[in-house]
């Protein structure tokens, strides 16, 4: 019988006083859904999806994310169609036992649906996303959120999702996933952004390391380290030259895994042109590192460089108050919240926002409807606040 | 100084690790030539059960005389273990990650008699710290 991987978490979020400390991780990864969604399809989609195996359908990336079977898991129980929030319900014991005591959810297998050609696909697919979470997800397990996918090769498909399905009880924003996107669609999909800023729902710009979009790289590594900046920084580049953030102002935007040089590197960069050709960008009345500024930021993966200055420098050029704690769960390459206590550069305070007070900015959720799990609100109870035994106990990066 | 019987030495391969508790710390054990090799069962990484990984030969690569690569191969003279939660990889005998030489396991002292393991059991983490092959952060 395999061991319980997750059971050091617990502790080290006890240790590190996290177990009094609202946790929102605005980036998790349990469920891949799309050979379940058949059931909430109409047809000629239902059809097809009852009649074929589904995966081979969907995008899909030969690079081996488990190294050989070095990097393990706990199961991940499968989406059952009798009990379509089981896996819901395992997700959320998973995340809070290493301290989240909410999470926004992404299915696993839609971070490649934009791959897929047909456009009538990845919109079926979408519709069956939304009805899947909001009918059998959402109402079941309030300590998910949810974005629901884009299909922003038909931004009329968008709209009509959005205006369907963007009001329900615990649909946060959109996502829209740019590994497949020849174009960022940012001119062309401007009603799909205006109905989402009418709504006060998030969009999210999410990339993934898609390695059969960088063949000219001999390793799966190499598509990795570079698809995540890449895709973001292109969309990016789009949305602040497109002058977005001017016709937007309401509109709360993140971009998601990453990590946070990419950032600073952007800012500067494009500073640095919008100086000399201002009239490429005529919607623009700022420099473009200002309207970076006022985007919200997953940075996960965080670098490890070798100093913390490196890292204190990059927080202070992106700000605290835009970045969002996501772990990524369950991938290979996820973060511990308690990982983030190696930040000491910041105070407690600025902690807990990037732990939860942004998020509730970035996802307008309310404070007031939100609480801590089940085990945090009795450890809280029993013992008083305080008490980090072992700050070195992490060692990863600067101390 | 305060042995612990933990399991039996035949208990104890170089294949993988043998993980016992000692006053509710996992520690695992592991044959490193004639020795054997106890770590505390936590990645210094992320904190992830470092001792559930695998252990293995870490993967060299071999070069022709024009120093193209020929093959790739499992090295036979090092043993890592590899932590499942993200894969940072651990010299068996040292404990050292191989990838970031900062960080290392923490090692406990351990010694055979008459086919029995016994481990050290340090009362505190602090002093834990103090012993040696330990992490002094
Ligand atoms: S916790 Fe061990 S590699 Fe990350």
């Amino acid at each position: 019988m395999p061991r319980d991987l997750l059971r050091n978490a617990p502790r080290l979020v006890r240790e590190r006083g996290l177990d009094r400390t609202l946790i929102i991780d605005a980036d998790v990864h349990h469920i891949s859904v799309i050979k379940f969604l058949g059931q909430f399809m109409d047809a000629p989609w239902r059809r097809l999806f009852e009649t074929l195996p589904v995966e081979s359908l969907a995008p899909t990336d030969p690079a081996d994310r488990r190294v050989a079977g070095r990097i393990k898991r706990p199961p991940i129980p499968s989406p059952d169609p009798t009990d379509p929030a089981r896996a819901a319900h395992a997700l959320v014991a998973d995340l809070a036992r290493i301290g989240v005591d909410y999470s926004v959810i992404f299915a696993d297998d839609l971070l490649t649906l934009s791959l897929h050609p047909d456009r009538r696909f990845q919109t079926a697919v979408a519709r069956a996303y939304a009805r899947w979470l909001t009918e059998c997800i959402l109402p079941q397990e309030p300590r998910i959120k949810a974005m629901l996918y884009l299909p922003m090769v038909d931004p009329d498909a968008s709209l009509a999702l959005i205006h369907e399905f963007g009001d329900a009880a615990g649909v946060v924003g959109f996502q829209v996933n740019l590994v497949g996107l020849d174009q960022f669609y940012v001119d062309g999909c401007a009603r799909v952004y205006a109905a989402a800023e009418e709504r006060g729902r998030a969009v999210g710009f999410h990339s993934t390391g898609h390695w059969p979009r960088f063949p000219m790289f001999e390793t799966f590594l190499g598509a990795h380290a570079i698809s995540f900046p890449a895709f973001n920084a292109m969309c990016l580049i789009n949305w602040v030259w497109s002058g977005m953030c001017e016709r937007f102002p309401r509109l709360r935007c993140i971009f998601f895994e990453a990590g946070a040089a990419w950032i600073a590197m952007l800012m500067a960069r494009l500073d640095r042109v919008y100086r000399m050709r201002p009239e490429d960008a005529p919607c623009l009345r700022r420099l473009p590192s200002e309207y970076m500024a006022e985007c919200f930021y997953t940075v996960q993966p965080l670098e490890q460089p070798e100093s913390a200055e490196q890292l204190r420098l990059l927080f202070a050029r992106i700000g605290s108050g835009q970045v969002l704690y996501a772990s990524d769960y369950p991938h290979w390459d996820f973060d511990m919240p308690y990982s983030l206590s190696r930040l000491s550069f910041l105070s407690r305070a600025e902690r807990e926002d990037v732990l939860a007070l942004n998020a509730i900015r970035a996802f307008g959720l309310r404070r007031e409807e939100l609480s801590l799990v089940e085990w945090k609100r009795e450890a809280a109870a029993r013992a008083p606040r305080g008490a980090c035994v072992d700050e070195n106990l992490i060692t990863e990066g600067p101390a | 100084m305060d042995w612990r019987a933990v399991c039996r030495c035949d208990d104890v391969t170089a294949e993988a690790v043998t993980v016992v508790e000692v006053d509710g710390v996992e520690v695992g054990l592991v044959r490193v030539g004639g020795t054997i090799t106890a770590f505390e069962n936590i990645c210094p990484h992320q904190a992830g059960p470092v001792c559930d990984g695998e252990v293995m030969g870490p993967v060299e690569v071999l070069l022709d005389s024009d120093r193209r690569m020929l093959d790739e191969r499992f090295a036979a003279h090092r043993r890592i273990l590899i932590c499942p939660w993200h894969g940072y990889s651990f010299d068996v005998a040292t404990g050292e990650c191989i990838t970031d030489r900062k960080i290392h396991l923490r090692r406990w002292k351990v010694r055979e008699d008459d086919g029995v393991v016994y481990v050290t059991v340090p009362g505190t983490r602090a002093a834990h710290r103090g012993q040696e092959g330990s992490n002094a952060t």
